[in-house]
């Protein structure tokens, strides 16, 4: 049974479709995220989820109570749906001590103030808090204040957590580590956690189903593995990794769907299925890991220039160059400038027809 | 949608309708009253438009319209330039001594109308301290303080504040780099002023110019002061004239212009607020806080700008407190009069002796104080109820906001005195303090809603919508959540509040009867006594506590100031 069930949300901003038709669902001890480029709907469709927009249509349950319904005229409060909700900001309220901004959500129940204090002080000793209690959050580091957030949307266990780009306002190093301990957390607690970003590491690595959304639709969804080796669309392969991408045309060669260019042609496979007529314009995209290089001629190899050897400290990226074609590829030594042949290894390689 | 305890709409349609009542009941009052032949209370009264004839064939009014056309376009003409200029000087130059000033400059928009026009009748008079010791020395002083060109000349030097206000906040916000830009390209500092300074500034200009001719508008005190003793009537003192003018009370007659005035400012409020919405905007375009640096004057220009801004606040601050200053502490004085000889006292002894007098500084004291607290509630209130809030009822209550700017004090006082004597159940208020509470609060209205609007809007929403993911109502994140938060900006408010009610005289003038005395209102009545001993007292005890309001804002961190 999933606790959390998304069905079909629209909804309108003016004139503004931003979504249109989206569902998904969520189920304890697992982490959705919500991946997107800015303006794709992400944010708004966790907002929706959280009670903060009200939708025009669709359906939404948390903990198997519908929160929202279209059809019955349902719309909870955000304070009625029982959940927890983490800002980019942290929005951590300036006049209440640590203690105080965790203990609000049982406070607001009704808890006893003994039990509060408890259950305030064991969630803060659980994050390395417990020292802390007394500060205001100004008195706090970033990463202080994100995991403070944190225990006040989870200290009263609601049954869905909500985050909404919780590490962007940490630095490189903190968030890497905070990736790891939330969802480690979350995994611990049993908790339902759907998570908004727009960061793709961040999404491959703490999810465990990643929805990618494009113009208030779910472009594509699935495991962080599946999305970003079987994308089933050119936004989705283009979205998520660096990207080698070829303009040419569609052929064909040993039975195999090929891209055509200017003396040279490679096999791939079209993923969207959209096999158009030979000689249609398309593109290829290949992720730049997957790009080698060679002294000599083979099969999905394209003759390249190398023009430059770019140092990057953990591995040196080779600028290719032919005619009408640029490409990237990475090694572990610099190479100097002169003839190579490119390999797009055709099990790698994918072949969009351009739409008519 | 079903969303009613979500949206605490029960809350907001009280607060809104409760606001309705206030607001329109005294506009609704002056119109209805305007469109009987007599006063309302009358049995013989009936519908009709004699009064708009009477007032519409009485050369006096046309005169009072075309003088108060002059006057407003006088002060603007006076103040804009002045005001524009000083903001240059103190924001984009190293005039030294502006940060000092910085403070000192806003002092004659704080202070009550009448009691600086008093100030000026003491200082600069036919008898004033100024110019006797002007004619002692030269025989003769070459100025009049009575008539339209000094009261408009008086009034533009008084307001310019209210220019530097909004001038001084744009030239702020004005971009640096845009300036360095220019300059780098070759500009030199007065081409830049004109090509560049100038039409980024325009907007706030614009802006002041249009509040200004509002402020002119409404003005009652400098006329009542220096015009009324020449036979220069505006608007305002003619509804006042108008009080007597027939032997019977002729409130419909004074209901006619008051619709006349309505009609003529509304649309200007509504210009103001279109202007103030394209002003933030162009605000918003600003620049990255670089500060650009200043100009530099130099040494010859020091002493030039100094000799400018030396004279305005000579004329605009020293000449009237210095003239109650010293007018408060002597018992007479003329030609020939040696004023060590009549310092005195007795002035202020008189203040506690005459019952009338003590009860309008004690009314004044606790009207600014505790109304004002009482005022800040209220605000608080409305500006809730439309906190975050959309659809017509946030838009309704958007323009009721704006309908008492639109009314001068006076006519607010005017219409609250008719609703306290028509309104069976409040007819026993109107002889308490109470009445003129609520006629303050609604002069307040605008501006004290909108000091409370702006901090609240300073409180990021994530703030509140995690109250409510945390399982908070609407009701429980105003009182633990906004309300703490905002709680500074709330007795920044109040101090500024507080400000405004201690410089109110016009509200009073008419809802003055034994018990309801405060001290602009009893300065208003004793100027057609020419008690000037008692009057200067009075002013002086006036000047004295907006000071103190002053120092109390500054302290609390008062909320920004505008107009």
């Amino acid at each position: 049974m999933a606790d959390l069930i998304v069905e079909n949300i629209h909804m309108h901003l003016g004139a503004v479709h931003v979504l249109q038709g989206t569902s998904f669902t969520a189920k304890r001890g697992e982490v959705v995220a919500l991946l997107g480029a800015s303006g794709s709907g992400k944010t708004t469709l966790l907002r929706t989820v959280a009670g903060l927009e009200t939708p025009s249509d669709g359906h939404i349950s948390i903990g198997g109570t519908p929160v929202y319904d279209a059809a019955k005229g349902t719309m909870l409060p955000p304070e009625k749906r029982n959940i927890g909700l983490v800002f980019q900001s942290y929005a951590l309220w300036p006049h209440r001590t640590v203690a105080e901004n965790v203990a609000f959500g049982l406070m607001i129940r009704g808890v006893d103030k003994f039990t509060i204090a408890k259950r305030v002080q064991e969630m803060l000793d659980k994050m390395g808090l417990g020292h802390l209690a007394d500060r205001y959050p100004f008195q706090l580091s970033g990463g202080q204040q994100q995991r403070v957030a944190i225990c006040r949307a989870l200290v009263y266990q609601p049954k869905v957590i909500l985050m909404d780009e919780p590490l962007s306002n940490l630095d490189a190093k903190l968030r890497e580590e905070a990736r790891y301990w939330i969802r480690k957390l979350i995994l611990e607690l049993e908790l339902c956690a759907v998570m908004v970003t727009h960061d793709q590491d961040e999404a491959l690595a703490m999810a465990d189903n990643v929805l990618l959304l494009k113009g208030g639709t779910i472009v594509q969804s699935g495991t962080p593995h599946d999305i970003y080796s079987n994308p089933r669309s050119r936004y989705t392969a283009e979205f998520l990794g660096n990207n080698n991408v070829l303009d040419g045309k569609i052929g064909e060669q040993g039975g195999q769907p090929a891209l055509v260019g200017a003396g040279w042609t490679i096999t791939g496979s079209t993923p969207d299925g959209n096999v158009s007529a030979s000689g249609n314009a398309a593109s290829a995209i290949v992720r730049v890991e997957r790009t080698a290089l060679h002294d000599a001629p083979g099969p999905n190899r394209i003759p390249v220039k190398l023009d430059a050897s770019i140092y990057l400290g953990n591995h040196w990226e080779y600028r290719l160059s032919a005619p009408g074609v640029a490409l990237k590829a990475q090694g572990a030594v610099r190479r100097e400038p002169g003839q190579v042949w490119c390999e797009l290894p055709a099990n790698n390689v994918w072949i969009f027809a351009e739409a008519p | 949608m079903a969303k009613t305890h979500a949206d605490a709409a029960g809350f907001r349609w009280t607060a809104l309708a409760a606001l309705g009542i206030l607001v329109l009941s005294p506009v609704l009052l002056i119109l209805y009253q305007s469109f009987l032949t007599g006063p309302f209370f009358s049995p013989l009264s009936r519908l009709g438009l004699d009064a708009y004839l009477y007032i519409f064939r009485d050369p006096d009014f046309y005169r009072a319209l075309g003088t108060t056309t002059l006057f407003a376009l006088g002060t603007v003409a006076v103040c804009v330039p002045l005001g524009a200029v000083l903001a240059f000087l103190i924001t984009r130059t190293d005039l030294s001594g502006r940060h000092w000033l910085e403070g000192i400059v806003l002092v004659p928009m704080f202070l009550s109308a009448i009691v600086l026009g008093f100030g000026y009748t003491v200082a600069l008079g036919p008898s004033g301290i100024v110019t006797l010791a002007f004619k002692g020395v030269f025989g003769d002083a070459p100025w009049d303080i009575y008539g339209l060109p000094s009261l408009i000349l008086i009034s533009g030097i008084t307001h310019v504040p209210h220019v530097y206000l909004y001038a001084s906040a744009a030239m702020r916000n004005l971009p640096g780099d845009l300036e360095e830009a220019a300059r780098s390209s070759g500009a030199g500092i007065w081409t830049v002023a004109r090509h560049v300074t100038l039409p980024l500034i325009l907007p706030a200009l614009i802006f002041s110019i249009g509040l200004n001719v509002m402020l002119a508008f409404e003005a009652f005190g400098l006329p009542l002061v220096l015009g009324d003793p020449d036979g220069v009537l505006v608007l305002t003192t003619y509804i006042y004239k108008l009080t007597t003018i027939l032997g019977v009370p002729s409130y419909q007659l004074m209901a006619v212009v008051a619709v006349v005035l309505l009609a003529i400012i509304f649309p200007l409020v509504f210009i103001q607020r279109r202007l103030l919405n394209r002003a933030r905007r162009f605000a918003a375009i600003g620049g990255k806080g670089a500060r650009v640096t200043s100009i530099r004057l130099g040494r010859t220009g020091q002493i030039v700008a100094w000799l400018g801004v030396g004279t305005w606040l000579t004329l605009a601050i020293v000449m009237p407190i210095g003239g109650i200053a010293i007018r408060a502490f002597v018992d007479a004085w003329g030609v020939g009069v040696n004023l060590f000889d009549h310092l005195t006292l007795g002035n202020f002894q008189a203040l506690f002796q005459i019952d009338t007098l003590q009860r309008g500084i004690i009314n004044t004291v606790l009207l600014a104080v505790v109304g004002g607290a009482f005022a800040v509630l209220a605000y608080l209130m409305i500006a809730l109820a439309g906190h975050r809030w959309s659809g017509w009822g946030n838009t309704s209550l958007d323009y009721m906001v704006l309908m008492p700017r639109a009314l001068p004090g006076l006519i607010i006082g005017l219409a609250f005195f008719w609703i306290f004597l028509f309104v069976p159940f409040l007819q026993p208020l109107r002889l308490t303090i109470f009445s003129l509470l609520v006629a303050y609060i609604i002069v307040g209205l605008s501006y004290g809603l909108r000091l409370i609007q702006s901090t609240l809007l300073q409180v990021a929403p994530e703030l509140e919508e995690g109250a409510r993911s945390a399982g908070a109502t609407i009701g429980q994140t105003w009182r633990k959540i906004v309300i703490p938060i905002i709680r500074p900006g709330l007795l920044g408010a109040w101090t500024m509040i507080m400000i405004i009610f201690l410089r109110e005289y016009a509200t009073g003038v008419y809802l003055m009867t034994q018990g309801t005395e405060v001290i602009g209102s009893l300065i208003v009545s004793l100027m057609a006594s020419g008690s000037l001993d008692t009057i200067a007292a009075l002013a002086l005890i006036s000047v004295v506590m907006t000071t103190g309001g002053l120092l109390l804002a500054n302290r609390l961190g008062g909320g920004k100031i505008h107009g």
